[in-house]
């Protein structure tokens, strides 16, 4: 068996390992961002792990990327048919992605009737999976719904928006002491549906919601009549819910354009190298949530990721879905293995990897250990806040840095467990 | 004053009491949201003008001109990154490396421009009609193309070099200007007024007109066809470099698929104001920017691109000729 | 028919000769495009062992080639400048997914609808000709390029509106769980995909018909091979309707309207109308396409709709050459051949050509080079801006024009190089 590790990694680290065949795993991720390459790398690197270790139970892992971006932006569309491309080559077994929630929600349905296991590695929108309870507004599309009676394909390694949504509203009411605040949303799956669970939770706390905008990429490059009405309206902060393609840290910068120094928070869409560029000049204390612990703050992590570092050494490589990535292209290549043997040592069916996949108990990973309800969520309810700060050792902090500013990152302040609450 | 005049004239006396009752609410916020227009509505009405004159002379809704606009922000920015600028504070370096790199953006802009019409529309002048709109989607694509290679999807950092910040701010009975929104408006305001002196008062400016008038006409009266097309082309993109330069300046972002929806919204200035006619296209502009900044304000920013265009379709069934209607878009 | 036929026989007579020779090309690209139909799935299915990804890539195909053809009775036939072509599209994808999924039920109407599909391709294509009719009317009395610029507002707003109804649109969350085509009855053969799975009596079908007990249902499900079938047919069905509107009175009327509308407007042909009947029914075509697109695919978001599709749709019929339906098909498949096959596929097959020449050091990254792969990731726009470019250089009146606005061109051509004053016929 060393022998055969050696060999893999002389022959430059692949293909050998195996000699059943190939087993082909792909990822849906909007590659042309920095958030979602950083994220594919993760995969990337789980499969090329295990290849080096030789592969799994004799079949080598064959990894290819996907990309959903349509004009630098992901897009449903394009999700919709790289899953058809997956779904009608019968090698692919599974696929980690996608990292968008509007994205997932046109894709289950396809990828359901044919029992082809997603892992998601970054989608927040809860109602993917399940029922959001009140006070939170119902769900406008169903889970049950997009698997139209078909058994659960889809899981997610993150928590949920109506865990992150409520989480910074905390953060901002409690820590930051702000009591009225503007909301804006990018009109995104994602968008709509985080803003809306922080407003609901702020307004429990106490708290004023001054107004609710929404805009869209495509027609909007000048918040600022949006920002004075927010300003006008008696507003102490503003909430974004939306994401970076969708230039949702433009009114960062554009605050400042109005001399409008208030606090600033958002999701993890936010937590991005791009989200620091949009706010040239006012990237300082931008807040923002991730729906997962954070790596650089498990001990057990660090040799991981320095690993990751070794082998991936461009400076935005490494984001903050990275290990997420990791953990779900391994929990998938377990369940794959364990389907293996479910078949008797040979190519298991899609139907055996969903039905190993929904089985996963104790999966241990990076980020922590895994296990899933029958929706497909984590039990792992962790949300962390972090910070733009300015930093002297860009390594030291959560490696999401600007790109022309390498020395503001993002930097971790603290987390909520909503599974301990 | 037929029906259809008089539903138009109802029309807009609604918009404009509803304007006002706002505006007798709350003066100061009135008076701000037109500040914000007025800015955003001198840019658009920059690269209105490169659209109204190309489509009066050629009859070409060119596609490719709100590229232009945003490549001209692209080249400013990277000439901006050879001067020692300094984007905490002002200073002489930052005044030199604006004045330096306005008229170098300018006719670099015109220069590509100019390349452009001689290689994708001067050859198809009497091919099919669609043909020369079909090159101009086209170049439109290969621009975007070139600065999506150059800096990938994200937005990019435009050096925030105009004054700003405390000493550049002032309030005015609670109306907060700055330094930029004023420099944006004098700048159009300037540019604007050397393009009408020169179209007006000019040997150029006149076979431009003549061109745009009677195309066979002007070539019987001795007119260098070719040539007053390739000026108006290059004469387009002055405008458009300039106005790249000005976002950037005043936003500081710049994204490569910008010039689409700004160019979509600047041609629609331009036939707001009656396409093919100069100071039409200038304040089809203005009005446009303040027809989006009060629709954000006061109705909802999702609304503003359904007002924009719903005025748009109105227009041309109400007025057909535009608002200042001198020229009539015939084939 | 007041017309004299004396008048008709002889205009027949002259064009007889042209017709003649362009039937022979255009037989030929029929023929052709009928063989590959057949052959297509057959031999994909044989030499992927199994694979329909590029059947239900075909199928997809087929919505443009239907937009397509469309699209070219109003801009080849009528001579009609369209850049909204898109919200046709839209209000048939909508007309089928509101009224053949859950939406309804959680709208303000509170009442589902699960009308068949058969039904609502039809319905499509009249709710789509009638916003066609709607709009046109005001603007088709006007001449020039009004049409142009109120379709291109129009197919700005459509989308937006139904981002902003959310209630009614699902807004941003799009419509899902749309209702597939179902039969009585299903008729298995070889083109019964490897993974039909789905062609049987299963929750699919959701019709309120098929769940009483006398008539079994049996849905396309997700099998792309039904979808593949349909969509020839459909297409088959509309070229023969579209041959046929073009050879008619209508179709020579639209073509005298295009040449110069005073002329025909002094021979007796109501301009208006004959234009407002090119406009609807070049959205019907939109709108039955839009049905279709929705039942395949299964999703109807706003994002399907944007400004790009429009214009995709008329490089499509520019490029093919305007007027001719063959040549049309074929840009239509052109065209969606290089934006979802060649260039998604460029960057790794540059890499692959790099790596058998001995070129590996171009390919990796290095410092603020992104590797090779990137680098022709990132230049899809461009090459596709050039491939446009090229062509319309190249061939200006489109790959395969049609042979009397060819001969009408040529004729344009020499006027123009005898007289400098006379303009020639600038379509």
């Amino acid at each position: 068996m060393a022998l055969m590790v050696a060999f893999a990694c002389g022959g430059g680290g692949g293909g050998t390992g195996g000699n059943k065949g190939t087993i082909k795993i792909g990822s849906d991720l909007p590659v042309c961002t920095t958030g979602g390459q950083s994220t594919a790398n993760g995969v990337k690197f789980a499969v090329d792990q295990k290849n080096a270790a030789g592969g799994l139970n004799g079949y080598t892992f064959s990894y290819q990327s996907f990309d959903d971006c349509r004009q630098g932006a992901y897009s449903a569309d394009a999700g919709v048919e790289n899953v058809q491309t997956m779904l009608g080559d019968p090698k692919f077994l599974g696929m980690i992605g996608p990292y968008n929630s509007a994205v997932a929600k046109a894709e289950i349905p396809i990828s359901s009737p044919q029992h082809f296991v997603m892992i998601s590695p970054s989608n927040t929108n809860p109602c993917l999976t399940k029922e959001v309870a009140p006070p939170q507004a119902p769900c406008t599309y169903h889970a049950a719904d997009l698997r139209s009676g078909n058994a659960n394909n889809y899981w997610r390694v993150v928590t949920t928006d109506d865990y992150q949504g409520p989480a910074m509203a905390d953060y901002m009411y409690k820590t930051l002491n702000v009591h009225n605040v503007g909301v804006l949303d990018d009109s995104t799956v994602f968008g709509v549906g985080i803003s809306g669970a922080f407003e609901t939770e702020f307004k429990t706390l106490g708290g004023t919601i001054a107004k609710h905008s929404e805009y869209q990429k495509a027609t909007t490059s000048d918040w600022k009549s949006i920002l004075l009405a927010f300003k006008n309206a008696g507003a102490l902060g503003v909430y974004v819910g939306g994401t970076d393609d969708q230039n949702i840290c433009i009114p960062r910068k554009q605050m400042k354009d109005l001399g409008w120094d208030v606090p600033f928070g958002g999701g993890d869409g936010i937590e991005t190298t791009d989200c620091i560029d949009q706010a040239s000049g006012n990237e300082l204390n931008i807040n923002a949530t991730s729906a997962g612990a954070d790596a650089t703050q498990i001990p057990g992590a660090k040799s991981t990721i320095d690993a990751f570092r070794k082998a991936f050494p461009g400076a935005n490589d490494f984001g903050g879905y990275t290990m997420q990535a990791y953990d779900a292209a391994n929990a998938l290549m377990a369940a794959i293995g364990r389907a293996i043997n479910d078949a008797g040592g040979n190519t298991p069916t899609r139907e055996q990897v969903r039905s190993e996949m929904a089985k996963t108990k104790g999966f241990v990973g990076v980020i922590g250990t895994y296990d899933f309800d029958q929706n497909g969520d984590t039990n792992l309810k962790i949300v962390s806040i972090y910070v733009v700060q300015s930093v002297t050792d860009p390594a030291n902090s959560t490696g999401v840095c600007g790109k022309a500013q390498t020395k503001l990152c993002f930097v971790w302040k603290t987390q909520f467990d909503f599974a301990k609450k | 004053m037929s029906l259809i005049d008089f539903l138009f004239y109802i029309i807009c006396a609604a918009a404009v009491i509803l304007l006002a009752a706002q505006a007798v609410i709350n003066p100061t916020a009135f008076v701000q949201i037109t500040v914000f227009g007025l800015a955003d509505g001198a840019m658009y009405a920059l690269v209105a003008l490169g659209y109204t004159m190309v489509y009066g002379i050629i009859e070409l809704i060119n596609f490719a001109h709100g590229d232009v606009f945003t490549l001209g922000g692209y080249i400013s920015a990277a000439i901006l990154g050879f001067f020692a600028i300094n984007e905490e504070s002002f200073s002489v370096i930052n005044l030199v490396a604006i004045l330096l790199v306005f008229p170098v953006v300018m006719l670099i802009m015109g220069g590509i421009n100019i390349t452009i019409e001689r290689i994708a529309y001067r050859p198809l002048r009497n091919a099919p009609r669609l043909a020369p709109l079909i090159t101009a989607i086209g170049m439109s694509f290969v621009l975007e193309g070139i600065m999506f290679l150059w800096h990938g999807p994200a937005s990019v950092h435009f050096p925030d070099i105009l004054p700003h910040g405390l000493g550049y701010q002032t309030t005015i009975a609670g109306v907060f200007v700055t330094f930029k929104d004023g420099f944006v408006m004098a700048t159009a305001i300037v540019l604007v007024t050397l393009l009408a002196i020169f179209i007006n008062r000019t040997k150029l400016g006149k076979a431009m007109r003549a061109t745009a008038q009677d195309r066979d006409a002007a070539q019987l009266m001795g007119i260098d066809i070719n040539r007053t097309i390739a000026a108006t082309f290059f004469i387009g993109a002055l405008l458009a470099g300039a106005g790249g330069m000005i976002w950037g300046l005043y936003f500081n972002n710049l994204f490569y698929n910008l010039g689409f929806r700004t160019g979509l919204v600047a041609f629609t200035s331009a036939v707001f104001g009656g396409i093919g006619n100069i100071p039409g296209a200038a304040i089809g502009g203005v009005l446009i920017g303040l027809i989006a900044a009060y629709s954000d304000s006061y109705i909802n920013s999702k609304w503003t691109e359904v007002v924009i265009f719903g005025i748009l379709i109105g227009v041309l069934v109400f007025r057909p000729t535009g608002l200042l209607g001198m020229r009539v878009p015939e084939k | 028919m007041s017309e004299p036929t004396a008048v008709k026989r002889r205009s027949l007579m002259t064009r007889l000769h042209l017709r003649e020779r362009m039937r022979d090309r255009d037989q030929a690209i029929y023929g052709i495009l009928i063989l590959g139909a057949l052959v297509f799935p057959l031999a994909t299915l044989f030499i992927t062992g199994g694979s329909t990804a590029y059947i239900a890539q075909a199928a997809h195909a087929g919505t443009w080639v239907l937009l397509a053809i469309g699209l070219n009775v109003v801009v080849g036939f009528a001579g009609l400048l369209d850049l909204g072509y898109a919200a046709f599209f839209a209000i048939g994808a909508y007309t089928y997914a509101l009224f053949a999924s859950s939406q309804l039920g959680s709208s303000p109407l509170h009442h589902s609808f699960h009308f068949p599909f058969w039904l609502m391709l039809i319905l499509g294509m009249i709710v789509a000709a009638t916003f066609g009719a709607l709009l046109g009317f005001p603007t088709l009395r006007l001449r020039g390029d009004y049409l142009a610029i109120v379709t291109l507002g129009f197919g700005e707003i459509v989308p937006v509106i139904s981002y902003n109804l959310p209630d009614w649109t699902g807004g941003i969350n799009a419509i899902g769980g749309i209702d597939k085509p179902w039969f009585p009855a299903w008729i298995t053969g070889p083109w019964a995909g490897a993974n039909s799975i789905s062609i049987q009596q299963d929750s699919v079908c959701r019709n309120p018909f098929a769940q009483t007990q006398f008539i079994p249902c049996f849905s396309f499900g997700f099998d792309q091979v039904a979808y593949y079938v349909l969509i020839v047919i459909l297409i088959f069905g509309a070229v023969i309707l579209v041959t046929n509107l073009y050879r008619s009175r209508l179709g020579r009327a639209w073509m005298a309207i295009r040449e110069d509308e005073v002329a025909a407007a002094a021979m007796g042909i109501n301009t208006v109308t004959t234009k407002l009947l090119a406009f609807a029914i070049g959205a019907s075509f939109s709108g039955f396409a839009g049905a279709y697109y929705g039942a395949s695919f299964g999703l109807v978001s706003p994002d399907d709709f944007l400004f790009v599709v429009s214009i995709t749709v008329l490089v499509m019929v520019v490029l093919g050459g305007m007027g001719n339906i063959s040549g049309v098909i074929v840009g239509a498949l052109v065209i969606y051949f290089i934006l979802n096959t060649l260039l998604p596929s460029l960057a790794s097959n540059a890499v692959s050509l790099a790596n058998t020449l001995g070129l590996g050091s171009i390919v990796a990254s290095n410092g603020t080079y992104p590797g090779l792969y990137n680098e022709v990731q990132y230049s899809q726009f461009l090459i596709f801006g050039l491939i446009l470019v090229l062509i319309m250089l190249l061939r200006p009146q489109g790959l395969f024009p049609s042979r009397i606005r060819e001969q009408e061109l040529k004729h344009a051509a020499v006027q123009e190089e005898g007289s400098a004053v006379e303009e020639g016929v600038r379509v």
